[in-house]
């Protein structure tokens, strides 16, 4: 058995046109004999009269001079704007690339250092080479 | 005759075609012609577009924007942006469901503007405008307690829509404005059809439980 707010998410279904059958029948026939609901359903007919209100006729025409205030606003380059997106994407693409070219180098340029440090310490590279390993493992590994 | 559509020159763009008899004398242009034309910087064939869809562009703003004659600014700043955008604008919708996305942003944007603004500055409608508008859901039949009731609702569904979260106000003055199917809205919205379906009810139950609230403080 449907309740009243079942009744009345159908009925938004079936008079906006998007339900019909034999469902829409018991769902008007619930609406006519539900008070509660049957308020409600008017309540919202209501709601949808005022907005079409404030709309204004259907029939209503163009506002006057749109046409040219619109026209008017575009010859004055109001329309025209500055699609900077291809520039950002590119200025963004090089701002990458220039990051990653200075990133390698800086560990290029320390892990040399590192190394000639080491074998200067009388450490082979094997061992550095283990000791990285290590540290990337994690203690206790 | 109607002029068929051209394809516009950008890879990929699938011409639309709607092709609305103009008013004027002359051939119907459809909306892929009238586009190309202006994107291929005809800034003044944008003016048939203006023609065609100004009307129902205006009563959908009203929908969203109380005052008259702001309305007919967002309407203005919708055929702007529009214009602006045109080159973002596939052809994979009709050129009215794209335009009446900005419009309905435009007007909301509009909206949240003159929230910000002291109240003072709302113009409102006169009481003859109120009371030539007046609708009423109660019994019928004329009674001066009627009219000033009708008067009342009509204000307080007003209010009610104003404060609506935006994502219900536009799904239901679409709906109801427009009468656009649930497969329209979505795709004006870019939501699924459920969620149409259900931001509608949701729309509905919140009008619908403050104007009962409303009305039983009436009483």
């Amino acid at each position: 058995m449907k309740d009243c707010e079942e009744f009345r998410r159908a009925l938004g279904c079936l008079r906006d046109g998007e339900g019909s059958g034999p469902e829409g029948a018991a769902i008007r026939a619930h609406v006519a004999s539900c008070p509660e609901c049957g308020a409600d359903e008017r309540l919202l007919e209501a709601v949808g009269l005022r907005i079409r209100e404030r709309g204004g006729s259907a029939e209503a025409p163009i506002p006057e001079g749109l046409r040219d205030a619109v026209l008017a606003r575009l010859r004055a380059g109001e329309g025209v704007i500055l699609d900077l997106r291809p520039f950002l994407r590119r200025a963004a693409t090089a701002a990458a690339a220039v990051f990653v070219c200075a990133t390698a180098t800086a560990f290029w340029q320390a892990s040399r250092h590192s190394v000639r440090g080491h074998a200067e310490a009388g450490v082979t590279r094997e061992e550095i080479v283990a000791e990285i390993v290590r540290l990337q493992m994690g203690p206790g590994r | 005759m109607a002029v068929t559509a051209l394809a516009a020159a950008r890879p990929g763009y699938r011409p639309v075609r709607v092709t609305v008899r103009s008013k004027e004398a002359g051939p119907a242009v459809d909306d892929a012609e009238v586009i190309r034309r202006v994107r291929s910087g005809e800034t003044d064939a944008f003016g048939v577009l203006v023609d065609r869809y100004g009307a129902r562009l205006a009563r959908l703003v009203r929908g969203f924007v109380r005052n008259e004659e702001d309305a007919r600014d967002v309407v203005q700043d919708a055929f702007v942006k529009a214009y602006a955008r045109l080159d973002r604008f596939d052809g994979r919708s009709a050129f009215y469901t794209w335009l009446y996305r900005i419009a309905a942003n435009t007007a909301m944007d509009h909206n949240k503007k003159v929230r910000r603004r002291p109240p003072a500055l709302l113009l409102e409608e006169s009481p003859e405008e109120d009371a030539k508008n007046a609708v009423s859901p109660a019994a019928p039949g004329p009674s001066p307690a009627r009219g000033a009731m009708t008067a009342e609702l009509r204000r307080s569904i007003d209010d009610a829509l104003d404060d609506l979260p935006d994502v219900y106000r536009e799904v239901i003055v679409l709906r109801e404005m427009e009468g656009l199917s649930y497969e329209d809205i979505s795709r004006v919205l870019r939501v699924s059809r459920g969620t149409v379906e259900s931001r509608l009810f949701r729309a509905r139950e919140r009008l619908r439980e403050r104007l009962r609230r409303e009305m039983k403080e009436w009483e």
